[in-house]
């Protein structure tokens, strides 16, 4: 027999899948911000916060919801090879692959941007931005220049922050969007909505309003952090639900099960 | 899982330290309940205790008071009439300093006319008391209590009671002579008041004497 909990489990499987995508009021708020920047005459818009905040699947909503709109492409993974990335990029604007051992000319790319000009707006929304080096960063910021390629650019907050205090860097960045970690009714909201989303209702009822303080207050908001927390909570019930029943209860989640998942996961100690 | 057993024993630490400090508060609310109780029980020991201490300091000193009677000097104030009854005063010592100094010098009015006059019981204990000790204190109060009763018959008798232990008390002689004359027997009076002016020279027996003889 397979446990209810495994379903529950699955749910909360780290993803940046877009249909896992939760509409929250402060990352419908998020949403609407970015798409209202995309649409203004701007370079580059800067999307930073604390990793689990929600960049990357808000940047994969806004392609998706906005992919027969515009010209807007992802690049999730950061390309550190310089080569590579001018490659994708190519392939974007002429829309064809480039032969295997072609070397693009950074002057001549620059050109062609600028003959685009007027003709067509090129969004890419570029994650995990903070792995690209300073060089390639400047570069980009040449190519926003050109005003033919609007840049997204997605990076953790740093503590010093030095990548945006930088001069010239901070002159192209006409709108900065800050997401933050969720309040605990936002965070009770993800949790529920990601359940109910898979008709996992009596779950979803369980977790009480002090499970959720306690979620909160171990996960901070994070996303995911909250995500593997849910899990590991899920796991640890799928096996009392298979082993030792009597230990299970589906009314309500038992609050060592949760204080049990923080254990595991480090976020408390004893 | 594989590891749930011994994430079931971390589980039972981090309670254990959780519920620490609230063992911690209770065992203090307890300890402090038992130390408030104790001082309220002593305190109540202690004011018992001070009861006690002044219950007895009270039946010993009425004890002190009623052991008296050997130790209190009886003083009569001199008078010119022995007839009135005077007022005793009585000097109280500290008998016992232990009893912390409850009793205080202090000089106690006693009012024996008052309580003697009316019992006659009195001086029949006083007189069985002369039988078993001739006593010329007891021979002499006698005498004069039932002079001032105006029994002359039994004061004479009590003043030559006294006259036969001891010649020299002048009252005792002044207060036959008196008796002596109010019964009738003037010359037994004067006789022998004139055998005390005699061997006395008394001025006080010379007046009566000349009272005696005027009257």
């Amino acid at each position: 027999m397979i446990s209810r909990y495994q379903a529950a489990k699955n749910v909360f499987v780290d993803s940046i899948d877009v249909d896992d995508y939760i509409e929250l009021d402060t990352s419908m708020a998020a949403y609407k911000q970015l798409e209202y920047s995309i649409t203004k005459p701007l370079k580059m818009i800067l999307l930073f916060g604390k990793p689990g905040t929600g960049k990357s699947i808000l940047l994969n909503r806004i392609e998706d919801k906005l992919k027969h709109q515009k010209e807007i492409h992802y690049f999730e993974t950061p390309t550190v090879n310089e080569k590579e990335f001018f490659h994708k990029l190519f392939k974007v604007l002429i829309k064809k692959d480039l032969p295997r051992n072609t070397e693009v000319n950074f002057s001549t790319l620059i050109d062609f941007c600028k003959s685009l000009r007027g003709k067509r707006e090129i969004i890419i929304l570029l994650d995990e931005a903070q792995m690209y080096d300073a060089e390639m960063m400047e570069k980009i910021r040449l190519l926003s220049d050109t005003r033919s390629i609007k840049f997204v650019v997605a990076l953790h907050k740093t503590e010093d922050e030095d990548l945006i205090a930088k001069e010239h860097f901070q002159s192209r960045i006409w709108e900065i969007i800050e997401l933050k970690n969720s309040a605990k009714d936002d965070l009770k909201t993800y949790i529920h909505k990601k359940l109910l989303k898979k008709n996992l209702f009596e779950i979803a009822n369980a977790i009480k309003d002090n499970d959720m303080k306690f979620i909160h207050k171990v996960t901070k908001g994070n996303f995911r952090e909250c995500n593997k927390l849910m899990f590991t909570i899920f796991e640890i019930s799928e096996y009392y639900d298979e082993n030792e029943p009597g230990k299970i209860s589906y009314e309500t989640m038992p609050k060592k099960i949760i204080e049990m998942a923080a254990l595991k996961l480090g976020y408390i100690n004893v | 899982m594989y590891d749930i057993k011994p994430l079931e024993k971390e589980w039972n630490k981090y309670k254990k330290k959780q519920r620490r400090p609230y063992y911690i508060l209770i065992g203090f609310v307890l300890i402090l309940s038992v130390i408030i109780f104790i001082l309220k029980f002593k305190g109540i020991s202690l004011s018992n205790l001070n009861k006690s201490d002044t219950d007895e300091n009270i039946t010993k000193s009425s004890l002190s008071i009623n052991h008296k009677t050997k130790d209190i000097n009886v003083t009569t104030k001199p008078s010119n009439n022995p007839m009135n009854p005077d007022d005793v005063f009585v000097d109280e010592k500290v008998l016992n300093s232990s009893i912390s100094g409850n009793i205080k010098k202090s000089k106690v009015k006693i009012d024996f006319e008052i309580n003697d006059a009316n019992d006659p019981k009195i001086y029949k204990e006083i007189e069985k008391r002369f039988t078993q000790s001739p006593n010329s204190d007891d021979s002499m109060f006698l005498s004069r209590m039932y002079y001032n009763k105006k029994n002359y018959h039994k004061s004479a008798y009590w003043s030559l009671e006294t006259n036969k232990i001891n010649g020299n008390i002048e009252e005792s002689w002044l207060i036959f002579a008196k008796s002596k004359a109010k019964i009738g027997q003037k010359n037994e009076a004067i006789r022998v008041l004139s055998k005390y002016i005699n061997k006395s020279d008394s001025l006080e027996a010379k007046r009566l004497l000349k009272t005696l003889k005027n009257n």
